[in-house]
Formats: C-alpha cells, structure tokens, sequence
C-alpha cells in the first residue's frame, strides 16, 4: 500500500493573493467551527471536545498509574520495591501490630509475632517518576496503582505519603496469597564464609530459609547454617543486605517463560479522551 | 561596518530549549556561527553507569520528553544485542507501533513549534490539537501520556488494550483528513510561510553526509536513506513503506525539510495502519532478560530526529559498564554553521527552526 | 561491493546487501594484515574490527576512500582502567553495512589521531570524547570542552573520577518527617 502523494508536495508556486486570503478563510473557519450559535451554520460545525476540568473529569485508562495504593494483606514487606525504584523514593515503615492482627502474613506469622512488627511502603510523591517499576516487580501483586491524578500539595513535606495512606481499602482485596520471584534471581551461599548468625533467616519475608547443622568454624564450634526453599524465594536480597561477613550472592535461575509473568495494570475496554464529551 | 558577534540564546524564542547561537553578521548577513551547548547537560552517560539495565530506561525516556519512546526503545535494542536477545514477534509489533505513534507526536510538536517561530500561531494550536489524539493512544497503550516507560530489555511493558486497534484505526483517520484538507492551506499555500522558507538554509548531499547529519534533514538533501529500511529492525521490513525524501532538486531548504518532515506524518500512519492489520493478534509480547550480562552490544534506530545510537558494554555486573549516546541533533548542530552561512539573519529563526533542535538529548 | 561509486552523493538505493559484511571483512583483511588485531562478523551486516591506535588513519581511510563508507555515526572513548578503547561506528549508506572500529590506546598517553581531516562529523564527537574522557586527538582544529565548561577540571566519565561509592540500594530505614 502507497501512500497517496499529495499535490501539496512539490514545490508549486502560490500567488500572492491566494496565497494570502486561503489560510485566513482557513483560520476563519476553524474558529467559527465549535463558536456556539454559528456552528450550526459552519459546514463540518460542532461542539468544543475540551473538559472543563475541575468539574468534568475524564475516565483514564486502566493502565494509568496515579496514586499508588498497596494492598495491606498481601504485602510482605520485602523491600523489593524500594530496590528496583529508580529514585528510590519508597521508604518502609514499621508498624507494631497485635499478634493476631490480619496484616501478619501467614507465610512469616511465626517470626513476625516474635518482632511484632509488619512493614509497608510509603512513598514520596515528590520524588516518584510514576515509572510503575515497583508494581511490575512486586513479588506478591500487592502494588496497585489507581486513577487519582492529584496528588499536588501546597508544602513539600504533604508530599511524602505515609504508608497509612497508601493503603487499599479492606474489601478492595481478594486476599489471595501468590509468591512469584519476578527479579528472576536468587541467594547461593559460601558456606566456607559463613558465621551462623541467623541473621538472613530473621530478615526473609517468606520465610525460605531453614537453619540446619553446618561445618564447624575455625574455632571447631559447629555452627548453623542457612538453606533456602527456593521454591518460596523471590529474590529480594534482603538476605544479602543483612549479611555482616558477605557470604551470600545472587545468582542467574535463568527461565524465560512467561506470559503475564510480571503484575502490571489491568487493561479492558479503553475510551478516546474525544469520545468521552458529552454530545 | 565592522563585523560584530550576535548571542542568540540562551534565552531567546527561536531556541526552544537552553543553547546560545553566536552568528557574526557583516550587516545583515551571516558569515560564521559558533553553536554554544551543553546547557542541559545533566551526566547521563555517568549515571547510566551506577544503575542497573531496567532502571535506565526511565532515564534514556527522558533523554527527549517529546520522542520518548524512540529513544527508549534505542536503549532497550541495545541491551537486547548485548544479552542476545530476540523479541516475541508480538512485542516486536507492538514496538512498530508505539515508535510510529511517538514518531508522529514529536512530528506534531516540531510543526507546532515552528509554526510560531514564523509567525503563524494557528500553526501551533492545530498540531497540539492534533497531537493530543496521539498522546492519548500513547497513553491507553502504555498508561502515561509523556515519558512513558514502555519499552523494555526483551519486549514492552503491557500488551495493547482489547480495543485498541478500533480506537487507533480512528484517530488516524480523523488525522489523515486534517493533513490533506486543512493543513496544507496555512502551510503549503500560505504565501508567508513559503517566503520565510523557501531557498534559505540550503544544503548539499555531500556536506550532509560529511558533516553528520541524519533523519529527516539528510532526506531533505535528496539522500534516500532511512535506517527502517536500510538497517530493518523489529519488523519493519516486512512493511511496505516508502522512505520520504525530497525528490525536487538535490539541495535541502528549509522548506524541503519542513516538507519530508510533513510526510514521513504521513507515512508514519500508513505504518501504522499495517501493522496493526499484520501482528498476530495474541501472543506473548516480553521475555524475561537477565539481570546482568556482560558483552558489548549497540544499536541503530531512525529517531524522529535522525540516527540514534546506543552502545553498550556490559562487565558481568548489573550494570552498564559503558553507555554511549550518539544523539542526532548533536551532530547536526555541528554542521549549522554550513546551514547558516550567507543567509540574512532573519532567517536563522527559520533554519534552526526547521532542523528540529531538542536540547534534552543534545546535551546528554 | 563493486557497485559502490564513491563521490555521487545521492544514494539510488539505500536498501540492505545480503552477506556485505564478509566482503568488507575480506576486503579489510587483504588489505590491512596482520594489523588488524581481531576482526568479526557480530551480526548480518554488521562487522568489528580492532586495531592499533597508529593504524586508525589508513584503515579509516581505506574505509571512506576505497570501499564507500562515507557516514561516520559515531565516536565512544572508553575507560578500561589499564588502557583506553577509542570505538568509531562507520557506515556505509549504500549497502546498510556498518563497521565497528575499536582501536586501543595506553594509558598514560591518551593520544589518537584526528579523523576530521576525513569526516567533518568527527569534530563534535571528538570534541565530546576529550572533555567527557580526556583523549587527545592530534590534528583536530578545535579541541576545547564542549559540552562541560571551559575552567572544568576534570574528565567525568573517566572510571577513576568520584562516583557514588556503595552502588547497592542502600536501605533506608529511618522514617522521614512527614504528616
């Protein structure tokens, strides 16, 4: 298929006056088009397609990212977000909660109660690209991002949202526990490094790793050391993080599956911005 | 009279972005130029090279706000040559058409930046009108209207919407009347914008291709080359596209350029109209790269603006040891004193106008 | 290659040449010998040589003269730590070829020669490439920073300038004044 060439293309001569009345009427015209009252009279007339924004709002997409909005029950606290956030505007904060509180997630129930913290993201507006990294990353589909658009503030500091704020509303959540390791890495251990000292164990949000008998250390004390479930691993590296003498490394699973292995928007029926005026 | 140095810029509206132009003019007429950039130079060659491969593609979007998916995609087509990567066919479709959408936008926001820059403010209200159906398909595509963050090292973020092609088969219908009914009269025929363009800022084949210069401003040359053709990527040869060149005299004007620019408008929905009859209508449309890789790797795309390439050397880390941008504007901009030299100085509004100046990508 | 005449400057036409890159390969090794260090074939159309800094003006100029490679895209100096890599990406717009030329330089004397003498196009990348890495390049008519100021004291992407130190996300734990 070729495109049609238009006459326009070449370099045809125009005329002074031609040249100078054509653009006028065709201005002339575009003005009166959508003019209330004359555009009935203007072949092609018609109403103005803008919003009036503070009273009309337009229906975004599905796939717009807003405001993020994080599902409590389903978040882990892994920090994987705040690792794969360009400008690592997400911080975590720590919350003490009862023991039976429902945010307790079950995979970690046991080592969560004896800390009795949980610990959700709260980001800073500020600084956020709105690159919708942290959604497509995250291990348990708790990230969500919504359709509210203003977020501006009058100072900087109303910018930072309090994890509190993030969170989704209660029956917005379908509860439903997934564990995907979207990093697509996970922790191998040098046993000839490591100490014992439990930390990683303590830090793993699903709680993959088990402490088992290890070799003795230099001083012939036998000593524990850790063994992951990678079938529960999702590669957040905290393990690593807290590691005090580095005896863990993230290394390469290496499978490349995966249709709709990432969590990213929903995305149904979409409507033009144009279509969305009132008629 | 003596002859004297002008700063044009760095604030000035012809710029369009922080640079500052010094003409030497001996009375009205310009005998040398000295561009001065750098303005905007923000380091992202060095930042590149602390963050990992999925984080810069936030930051290669914001190389040119106007094109970023173009430039994005640049990167993402590097990396992928580096990893050995291959696109799912799908996701290779879908590239075509987020880079033509793109294509046409930055197009848009060019005619309606230039129309100003000779006076012609309707020119600037109807390409942003326009502009703004192609902002809003970017958008239900990709979820954002401007630095979208929809490429990615193996494929793009998110599949097209159920309707998508419903929607887009509209817009670029309601788009193709306007460009040849409504657009060519304030342009083509408008006699003001023709003396303002026509015979300034020429220049041969032979200084283009030395000097650099790409994309459209090369095609004005009368040179037949556009790397969708010459060097295909994604799918873009089995698409029957014609490269749009200036066929009438060998020697580029602004006008000539404004006119390749015009149509490549043009073409650019015809692409898209292909391929969205062509890509298979499922399937995936992303693989899972790997976090690190180590290798070299570059690649070539044709940006709105011209040739833009990314080279990429990777240490085994997860992160680009080395990130190179060559950005189109950055070579053109060396070959302006050969544009400017012998024109009046009123004219360097309309030459530095038509070769489609982003200072974001310019300066790095 | 045979179809390639050098000095027309419009290009008939601009569409890929099935196995280019073997040709240009062979032409390039006859040529040159011995003095190209490693030669290969990355992709269809697309070919690496690497050689000595001191053969960088014959290669280049058998390159444009010779076979037609009349675009030169683009210039990447890279920092190695115990020597420099000075990358020129040439192309040829009748056949869509593209040779990737890395030519090493020593350390502690980073001098290359100028190609703005074959490429006016060079000026600007060269230019980039001195003030972002501090090559010198012997013979180019202009060399002064170009895109940092004039009074910059150093060469930025050299690896040895200050970078953030821990490149780990660092966590942050500390709760930031808020609502």
């Amino acid at each position: 298929m070729k495109s049609p060439r238009s006459a326009a293309e070449s370099r045809k001569k125009v005329g002074t006056v031609g040249g100078t009345i054509r653009p006028l009427m065709a201005t002339i015209k575009q003005t009166l088009i959508t003019m209330p009252g004359i555009n009935r009279l203007v072949p092609g007339g018609r109403k103005p397609v803008t919003h009036l924004y503070p009273y009309q709002k337009v229906e975004l997409p599905l796939a717009y990212r807003g405001q993020h909005s994080i599902d409590w029950f389903k978040c882990i606290g892994c920090e994987l977000c705040a690792k794969v956030c360009p400008n690592e505007c997400i911080y975590f904060e720590f919350y003490e909660v009862e023991p039976t509180s429902e945010y307790l997630h079950p995979s970690r129930a046991q080592l969560d109660e004896m800390k009795k913290t949980i610990r959700r993201p709260a980001v800073d507006v500020g600084h956020c690209l709105f690159c919708g990294n942290c959604m497509e990353y995250c291990p348990t589909d708790a990230w969500n991002f919504t359709q509210e658009f203003e977020l501006a503030d009058y100072a900087r500091e109303d910018l930072y949202y309090r994890a509190d704020e993030l969170r989704m509303p209660k029956e917005n959540s379908d509860k439903e526990i997934v564990l995907i390791n979207r990093i697509g890495e996970h922790p191998i251990l040098e046993v000839d490094v490591c100490i014992g000292c439990r930390k990683c164990e303590r830090e793993c949000p699903t709680r993959c790793i088990d402490m088992l008998d290890g070799p003795n250390d230099r001083k012939g004390k036998p000593i524990v050391i850790p063994e992951f479930d990678y079938t529960k691993c999702i590669g957040c590296q905290q393990c690593v993080d807290v590691c005090p003498v580095d005896c863990l490394h993230m290394e390469e699973i290496g499978y490349k599956d995966l249709e709709g292995f990432y969590h990213i928007n929903l995305q149904g029926e979409v409507k033009l911005l144009e279509e969305q005026v009132e008629k | 009279m003596p002859e004297f140095w002008i700063n044009m810029g760095p604030q000035h509206p012809m710029t369009h972005g922080l640079w500052n132009m010094k003409v030497k003019v001996d009375g009205e007429t310009i005998t040398d130029a000295k561009p001065e950039i750098g303005y905007l130079h923000r380091g992202y060659e060095k930042i590149m090279e602390v963050r990992e491969f999925q984080k810069n593609v936030v930051l290669t979007d914001r190389l040119c706000y106007v094109s970023s998916i173009t430039w994005s995609h640049a990167y993402c087509l590097a990396v992928e040559k580096m990893m050995g990567l291959e696109t799912p066919e799908r996701g290779q479709w879908i590239r075509v058409i987020s880079l033509e959408l793109q294509r046409i936008a930055s197009h848009l926001m060019w005619l309606a930046s230039y129309g100003p820059d000779l006076g012609l403010l309707t020119g600037l209200l109807w390409c942003l009108r326009e502009r703004e159906l192609f902002l809003d398909l970017i958008q239900l595509m990709s979820g954002a209207r401007m630095n979208q963050n929809y490429p990615r090292v193996g494929g793009v973020r998110n599949d097209l919407p159920e309707n998508f092609e419903a929607m887009c088969k509209r817009s670029i219908e309601h788009f193709l009347e306007k460009l040849e009914n409504e657009y060519p009269k304030i342009f083509h025929e408008s006699k003001v914008f023709r003396m303002r363009t026509e015979g300034v800022g020429t220049l041969s084949a032979a200084d283009a291709i030395n000097w650099g210069v790409t994309g459209p401003n090369l095609r004005a040359c009368g040179v037949n080359v556009d790397l969708r053709r010459l060097d295909p990527y994604e799918t873009y040869e089995e698409i029957d596209f014609e490269p749009q060149v200036w066929q009438d005299g060998g020697v580029g004007d602004s006008y000539a350029r404004f006119v390749v620019r015009y149509n490549e408008l043009r073409e650019s929905c015809n692409i898209i109209r292909q391929a969205l009859e062509k890509m298979p209508k499922t399937g995936p449309y992303r693989v899972k790269p790997p976090r690190r890789a180590e290798g070299e790797g570059y690649a070539k795309t044709e940006d709105s603006r011209g040739e833009a390439l990314f080279y990429v050397i990777g240490d085994g880390d997860d992160r680009p040891y080395r990130v190179k941008i060559r950005s189109p504007v950055f070579c053109t901009m060396a070959a302006t004193p050969i544009l400017l030299r012998g024109n009046k100085l009123a004219d360097v509004v309309s030459i530095l106008g038509s070769i489609d100046v982003c200072v974001g990508e310019m300066d790095k | 290659m045979s179809t390639v005449v050098r000095g027309a400057p419009v290009v008939v036409s601009g569409r890929p040449v099935p196995s280019v890159e073997k040709e240009v390969l062979g032409g390039l090794k006859a040529a040159f010998g011995a003095k190209l260090l490693d030669g290969k074939v990355l992709r269809p159309g697309h070919l690496a040589v690497t050689i000595d800094r001191d053969d960088l003006i014959p290669v280049c100029t058998y390159l444009q003269k010779t076979i037609g490679f009349e675009h030169l895209s683009c210039i990447t100096a890279v920092d190695w730590k115990d020597r420099f890599d000075c990358t020129y990406h040439i192309e040829n717009y009748y056949n869509g070829c593209m040779v990737q030329v890395t030519a090493h330089i020593p350390y502690d004397d980073p001098k290359i020669k100028s190609l703005t003498g074959l490429w006016n196009a060079a000026n600007y990348h060269e230019r980039e490439a001195w003030d972002l890495m501090g090559i010198e390049f012997e013979g180019h008519p202009n060399l002064e920073r170009i895109l940092l100021p004039q009074d910059f004291k150093f060469h930025p992407l050299r690896k040895d300038f200050a970078q953030e130190v821990d490149r780990q996300y660092i966590t942050r734990r500390k709760l930031r004044g808020g609502k």
